[in-house]
């Protein structure tokens, strides 16, 4: 069903539309006419959508809700960002080379892989947190470095799926290098689908990291976060529950858009190369 | 002494070749090849046909060293090729190139159709105008394939372009491994024809491989039918054509759609279906056709018959390939 | 399409029978993809008597496996729109609801595609995979069917047929497996037998055993078959008539004896000089038909051969030939057929002989 509704133009370009003006609105938010985040007024709590100047009203302490989303999606996207980077080029590049090479560096690496995948995520988030420190670099650096085996996987997968294949032995058999071989044969194949993949990880990588934020193990408590956002509002749900719907819908409308990107793009890019 | 000394020399030795894949857990080793010996001469070309299992693709791959035989060795040109690694390898496959079935699949689906072409010459200096060369040599036009995707050709210009790839490096040799067999019959008549124009302008001799008896007969000056991984008959294509002696080799001319003739030799009527129905293994001892073979012996389960000699350049490996049965022989004159 | 279909096959005794039992009349079958639709298969018609063979050869793009799977309304859940008749036993095919399709697809009409391995489901042990037609088809009970299994598979000449039935398809090799596959087509005794591509995967000689036991069963139940091919040779030894499609029509239809040691139209006579034969010597050049098909949806109005035909005219190009008969039995389309001038070009002596000597 989901799959169907990808398809549709409409849905697909609203999603890329929707991404984009996350995107821009987080990188040029101190150009934008909205307050300062972090601004408190106790005059004007809890103030409703709609509002005189808070396009989407007031939080407990009477910053307003917009600038605070657009603010905490800033948290959100680079942490995405760095885990979709990360896993592409690490855990890619891990992957491939155990594809290709099969046998004990295969099974060394992907050993590895499945070490650092079997530990409970949680907890070991959990446990980094504690250990490494909660600025936003290193949230970053621990959900990137878990995501690569992942990606590691994906890439392996979709590398013996080629290696196999006529064209990489036509390869071998005109005497190309292995290297010429990974990087001209097998790259061009395997990097379509595993953005493709990325893409949704990266409405995960959200997800995951404002459920860290929801339980206070992401960035500290002035930088707004939308997680963070959602467990400030927590205990007003029964009276002003949009300070917890706002940035929920907004999450949830994100990720969303995400994955139909990424189904999108793996169906595209499926149709261009498919032998 | 170099190869250029040895009159008719030959271009591929291929010299008690087997290609044994081990079995995972239990003993389920695959003799894909056993112990193969044959040879391609300068300016010839070799047939080699068989069924599914016969071993005829593993052993082009073991040719190439991809991967390298079980046991044996192959030598080129002189050269021995078993044993070589790395850059030497490398450089000695440059002169045998090889075409594969599926056209569609032997070409990199995300790279344009120059790139591809021009792949084999990476590491050495290269103008573009080896690849239009190539390009036009099989036919096509090189302005307007040069930009285009594999998805975008069809199967005839798919096997065209894996056959201009090979043209690049300048090989002597050409293996074909059942290059034209999904191909549709007026293509396959294109690329046939094709072939046979790069023989003459170019000298490439080739090592056909092919399950269809008529399109290795109009390719091959000899002609090597394997069976179960072992080559049961080798010989002038003439011969082989007009007077098989090995019975696989008659039944196999037999079945060829649209060929049957009044006393066609029917060895699986002849001994029973459940016999045509069992796929005997590499392991099994003596004659490894003897299940479906309308003449078998207690002899043929007892000792495997060697490949031997029988006069004019025709080898053929059965016990009785030497006595004359009437019926049999009576069939195959009326062939 | 004039609307008459040509009668394609006689009964076996000569006589053209009032009521043949399949008649196939300007079936059109129209593919829309990307926005942009194609005929896949353009105004085809034929008919076939109770037990005749007809063969049916194309290329790939002659649109011979679509007109299969039109015929039994297997493209109905993919985009594809089949207008014109298929009346089997009286019954139109094509505007036969589905439930009744299902009644006679495998019932009346057995069907056998080309790769066994997927036509035969890898999980369900064999015998009870042609159990299962006859607990649908014929309401036997689970018992009984089983043992009917057992009875079909060894109909096929598969030996040990008791513990054979007890395996599953990958402990088979490729023959066994289509033979499974014809039991499973003949179980119900249907009045026709489709072979779509049927022996294309297998190994040359298994392909003979296959094509031979079709022959035989076909004698033994008196079924009219159906066999699609690409390989003319195929045909050659096994069909009464044959019917030639190019760009989705036929383009030439009759006796098989006559389309392939006469042909008409410039293309089988093309296909016919193309295949190698085993008694040329090595290294002889084939003649070869240049060019190739050109691509479904760019299809114009003219003949869609004209572009690689040798004796294409104005003519050709402005509209395409119709199907018109040439003496019982024997049909083609094209403007300029051989032996328009007076007297045939015999191809081939040598594969009259062998058709003479094939029956």
């Amino acid at each position: 069903m989901r799959g169907a509704v990808a398809r549709h133009g409409i849905v697909r370009t609203l999603s890329f539309v929707w991404i984009a003006l996350v995107i821009l609105a987080a990188i040029f938010a101190s150009l934008l006419p909205i307050p300062k985040p972090d601004a408190l007024d106790p005059f004007r709590r809890l103030l409703l959508p709609g509002s005189a100047g808070h396009l989407l009203g007031t939080d407990d302490l009477g910053r307003d809700i917009l600038s605070r989303l657009i603010y905490g999606a800033r948290v959100s996207l680079i942490v995405g960002a760095a885990s979709f980077v990360c896993g592409l080029i690490a855990g890619g590049a891990i992957g491939i080379v155990a594809g290709y090479a099969k046998g004990k560096v295969e099974r060394v690496l992907m050993w590895a892989m499945d070490v650092i995948l079997s530990f409970p995520a949680l907890v070991l988030l959990i446990g980094l947190v504690a250990y490494v420190g909660r600025s936003l670099f290193d949230i970053s650096a621990v959900l990137g470095f878990l995501a690569i085996p992942i990606y590691a996987r994906i890439a392996r997968a979709q590398t013996l799926s080629f290696t196999e294949r006529d064209f990489v032995l036509a390869a071998r058999a005109s005497g190309s290098r292995p290297r010429d071989i990974l990087l001209y044969e097998l790259l061009p194949n395997v990097w379509p689908p595993m953005v493709a993949y990325g893409l949704v990880a990266v409405g995960l990588t959200i997800v995951v990291e404002g459920s860290l934020s929801f339980l206070g193990l992401s960035v500290s408590a002035p930088t707004p976060s939308w997680g963070g956002m959602i467990a400030g509002g927590e205990n007003y749900l029964r009276n002003d529950p949009g300070l917890v719907l706002i940035p929920s819908a907004v999450m949830c409308l994100t990720v969303l858009a995400f994955n139909i990107a990424g189904e999108a793009l793996g169906a595209k890019t499926s149709k261009v190369g498919r032998a | 002494m170099t190869i250029a000394e040895v009159p008719n020399a030959n271009l591929l030795d291929v010299d008690g070749v087997s290609v044994i894949f081990p079995g995972r857990g239990g003993d389920t080793t695959v003799r894909a090849v056993q112990d193969v010996s044959l040879n391609v001469r300068q300016g010839e070309n070799l047939g080699l046909v068989g069924e599914s299992g016969c071993g005829k693709s593993s052993l082009a791959r073991a040719i190439m060293q991809l991967p390298p035989p079980t046991s044996g060795r192959v030598r080129f040109n002189g050269t021995e090729l078993t044993g070589l690694r790395g850059r030497e390898l490398r450089q000695q496959r440059r002169r045998i190139q090889m075409v594969f079935q599926d056209p569609i699949a032997s070409l990199n689906p995300r790279r344009r159709i120059g790139r591809i072409v021009s792949e084999p010459l990476r590491s050495t200096d290269v103008s573009d105008d080896v690849v239009d060369n190539a390009l036009t040599a099989v036919g096509l036009e090189p302005g307007t394939v040069r930009k285009k995707y594999a998805s975008e050709l069809s199967g005839g210009q798919c096997q065209r372009v894996s056959i201009a790839r090979a043209l690049v490096s300048e090989p002597d040799l050409l293996i074909c491994d059942e290059a034209v067999s999904a191909l549709d019959v007026s293509i396959q008549a294109q690329i046939l024809n094709l072939l046979e124009e790069l023989r003459q302008s170019r000298g490439i001799s080739l090592l056909f491989i092919s399950h269809d008896l008529a399109v290795v007969r109009n390719v091959s000056d000899r002609v090597a039918v394997m069976y179960l991984g072992k080559v049961c008959e080798l010989a002038p294509a003439d011969e082989i054509f007009m007077r098989p002696r090995h019975p696989y080799t008659r039944l196999l001319l037999d079945s060829i759609p649209g060929r049957r003739a009044v006393g066609a030799v029917r060895p699986v009527a002849a001994v029973s279906p459940a016999a045509a129905q069992v796929v005997p293994t590499p392991e099994t001892v003596g004659c490894p056709f003897r299940a479906r073979c309308p003449r078998a012996e207690p002899i043929c389960a007892e000792s495997e018959p060697p490949l031997i000699d029988i006069g004019s350049g025709h080898m053929a490996a059965c016990h009785f390939v030497t006595k004359p049965d009437t019926r049999e022989s009576r069939a195959a004159d009326q062939n | 399409m004039t609307g008459t279909p040509v009668a394609a096959t006689s009964r076996p005794d000569g006589t053209a029978s009032a009521d043949p039992l399949l008649v196939v009349e300007s079936l059109t079958t129209t593919f829309g993809i990307d926005g942009s639709e194609f005929r896949a298969v353009d105004g085809v018609s034929f008919e076939l008597q109770r037990g005749a063979t007809l063969g049916i050869v194309g290329e790939s793009g002659s649109g011979k496996s679509v007109l299969t799977r039109s015929i039994l309304g297997l493209l109905r859940r993919q985009r594809a729109q089949v207008t014109g008749s298929a009346r089997f036993e009286g019954r139109d095919l094509i505007s036969a609801p589905e439930k009744e399709l299902r009644g006679i697809r495998g019932a009346g009409i057995g069907i056998i595609f080309q790769d066994p391995m997927t036509a035969l489901n890898p999980v369900m042990k064999v015998g009870k995979q042609v159990a299962e037609v006859l607990t649908v088809h014929k309401g036997m009970n689970r018992a009984e069917a089983n043992r009917r299994a057992v009875e079909l598979l060894d109909e096929v000449h598969i030996p040990s047929a008791r513990t054979r039935a007890g395996q599953y398809p990958h402990e088979l090799s490729g023959g066994m497996r289509q033979r499974v596959a014809i039991a499973a087509a003949i179980a119900c005794r249907p009045r026709l037998l489709i072979a779509d591509e049927a022996t294309t995967a297998l190994d040359v000689t298994i392909q003979a055993e296959i094509l031979d036991l079709l022959d035989e069963l076909r004698r033994d139940l008196h079924m009219s078959m159906l066999l699609i091919s690409h390989d003319l040779g195929v045909v050659m030894g096994r069909c009464d008539h044959v019917a030639v499609m190019y760009a989705g029509r036929i383009v030439e239809l009759g006796r098989t004896t006559d389309v392939l040691v006469h042909p008409m139209m410039p293309y089988t006579r093309g296909l016919l000089d193309a295949i190698p034969k085993v008694d040329d010597p090595a290294h002889t050049r084939l003649a070869v038909i240049p060019g190739q098909i050109s691509p479904a949806h760019v299809r114009a109005p003219g003949c869609s051969f004209e572009s690689r035909c040798a004796l294409a005219d104005d003519q050709c190009r402005a509209a395409a030939p119709e199907l018109q008969p040439a003496g019982a039995e024997r049909s083609y389309a094209c403007w300029h057929p051989a032996g328009a001038d007076g007297g045939t070009v015999p191809v081939d002596e040598r594969i009259e002989s062998t058709l003479g000597q094939a029956r």
